[in-house]
């Protein structure tokens, strides 16, 4: 078919409409959106990869001036708003409560009248951690006597989460069995992180009159992780708006339903005001979805002039304690292995 | 404390804690948003302004050390409703995609044609080399301040810098 300048196509330029908006200055992204009586919310992170909770005293937290409230998993427990579903059938917490599993992982969060005030006050909660084995290697994860990190599951006694096969192991066999030559190679593929320049957030406001929730939020799966809302809410989906606006780069990252999220929405909810949480770099790389770190193993069988007739790798990636999403090499959190 | 800054040209008054940061100064009193925020150790040049015309990175000033100074952003880029040259070349040459990146790498584009009419793809490149495009890759980012130069001295090397 002819192309024409009205009908485009390949080898014709295409005038983006976002571009006359971004180049002024006049993009809204999430921390652009700015609510009457919104709050702002902080969420203070375990220094430790493994360790037992066993206390936290908010008490001095909340007494800063500027501080509306102080949410911590024994608080959402009783909302039953502990732990969630995650897109890939399994559960992760929503802020920790017997204990952390992993570095970085949401313990608990201050909301206040700015955000200034709400980061002041993280540092007035005392955690009582007592710090257990941490797993650094899937290798290590995969060892009799390695600590258990999903103790959360009923009857889980070692690390492993899945294995997963693919090929034609017979035919393949066959060519190692009468390769002239085999060679073998272990490597790291090693991890990398999507890093979008805009890092994740949201402005959450459930209506107290109406019960609607609406959310703004740095989402590339609005539509998933509406239903994640209403699974864990137990609301109806027509009750839940989730609205992407400009989003500054995804990759990815922006896939997971994290738990900011969910606690800025259960904090809107319990305080009748919206609530922005915005974390930051550090937060970013240490808390949200990474890639590869592949530990694999790779072995070619070859003919005595070089042609190549088989192919077998094994690959033990390093993987969260709690799977986020359906895609096997986008996972949060290093500690078990596969 | 009570600080008068030109904003743009036109100068305003707010009364900030001596902590505050610049960038929260111009992004939350001021209410312009189009300078972002993208980390927290003046690594990716999101949040640059220029502050008496020298590019700055307003993440790492505090808003009181603009007292008495101009600060322009990229809401003050255009005139009226004309864009600014750096803004023409960036959408004519695709230097932009999510756009967080971009009021940033256009103030120091705009900066950088300033001072140096010609500036050499070198030159380009280790201007923007304290801000970070997580999308595109800065070949088309180069490519625009390059021909915005062009197109402001008029010299029409625009189309060997495409
Ligand atoms: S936000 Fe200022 S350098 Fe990244
Ligand atoms: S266009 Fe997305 S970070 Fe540069």
């Amino acid at each position: 078919m002819a192309q024409t300048e009205e009908i485009r196509g390949i080898g014709h330029r295409v005038r983006r409409v976002e571009d006359d908006r971004f180049i002024r200055g006049k993009g809204t992204y999430v921390d652009d959106v700015k609510l009457p009586g919104m709050l702002h919310m902080a969420i203070l992170r375990s220094p430790y990869a493994h360790a037992i909770i066993r206390g936290i005293d908010t008490s001095r937290a909340e007494a800063h001036p500027g501080v509306v409230a102080v949410v911590t998993g024994e608080l959402l427990a009783q909302h039953n708003l502990a732990w969630m579903p995650t897109l890939s059938y399994d559960t992760q917490a929503v802020l920790a409560t017997d204990k952390v599993r992993f570095q970085g992982q949401e313990v608990a969060a201050v909301i206040a009248e700015d955000p200034y005030t709400a980061k002041d006050a993280l540092e007035l909660i005392e955690v009582d951690y007592e710090p257990l084995e941490p797993i650094v290697t899937p290798q290590r994860a995969l060892e009799p006597d390695a600590p258990v990190i999903r103790t959360d599951k009923e009857g889980k006694t070692d690390n492993h989460i899945y294995d997963w096969e693919t090929g034609d192991k017979e035919a393949t066999d066959r060519a190692f069995a009468e390769a002239d030559r085999i060679v073998a190679l272990d490597t790291h593929y090693p991890r990398c992180h999507p890093a979008p320049l805009e890092t994740c957030g949201c402005v959450a406001d459930v209506n107290p009159a109406t019960g609607q929730a609406t959310i703004w939020m740095t989402s590339q799966a609005p539509h998933a992780i509406r239903t994640v809302f209403a699974l864990v809410a137990g609301l109806p989906e027509e009750k839940i708006r989730i609205i992407s606006p400009d989003i500054g780069g995804g990759f990815g990252n922006k896939v997971p339903v994290y738990p900011g999220y969910v606690v800025a929405t259960a904090a809107s909810l319990l305080l009748g005001r919206p609530v922005k949480w915005i974390e930051d770099r550090t937060e970013n790389l240490i808390s949200t979805g990474f890639a590869r770190d592949f530990h694999m193993h790779g072995e070619l069988a070859l003919k005595a002039d070089g042609t190549m007739t088989g192919l077998r790798s094994r690959s033990s990636p390093t993987r969260a304690p709690s799977t986020p999403t359906p895609s096997p090499q986008s996972s949060r959190w290093a500690c078990s292995a596969s | 404390m009570e600080i008068t800054v030109t904003v743009n040209g036109e100068p305003r008054t707010a009364d900030v804690e001596p902590r505050m940061l610049l960038v929260h100064l111009i992004r939350e009193t001021f209410g312009l948003t189009g300078t972002h925020i993208g980390c927290d150790t003046t690594s990716c040049g999101a949040c640059t302004v220029l502050l008496d015309g020298v590019p700055v990175k307003s993440c790492t000033l505090f808003g009181v050390q603009a007292d008495g100074r101009s600060v322009t952003t990229v809401e003050g880029l255009a005139s009226g409703g004309e864009l600014h040259p750096i803004q023409a070349a960036f959408k004519e040459h695709h230097g932009l995609q999510c756009g967080y990146c971009t009021p940033g790498m256009m103030l120091v584009g705009a900066a950088l044609i300033e001072r140096n009419p010609a500036p050499t793809e070198e030159e380009v490149r280790f201007a923007i080399s304290g801000n970070i495009c997580r999308c595109t890759g800065y070949m088309n980012i180069v490519k625009a301040i390059q021909a915005a130069a062009a197109a402001r001295t008029g010299s029409g090397a625009d189309e060997s810098a495409a």
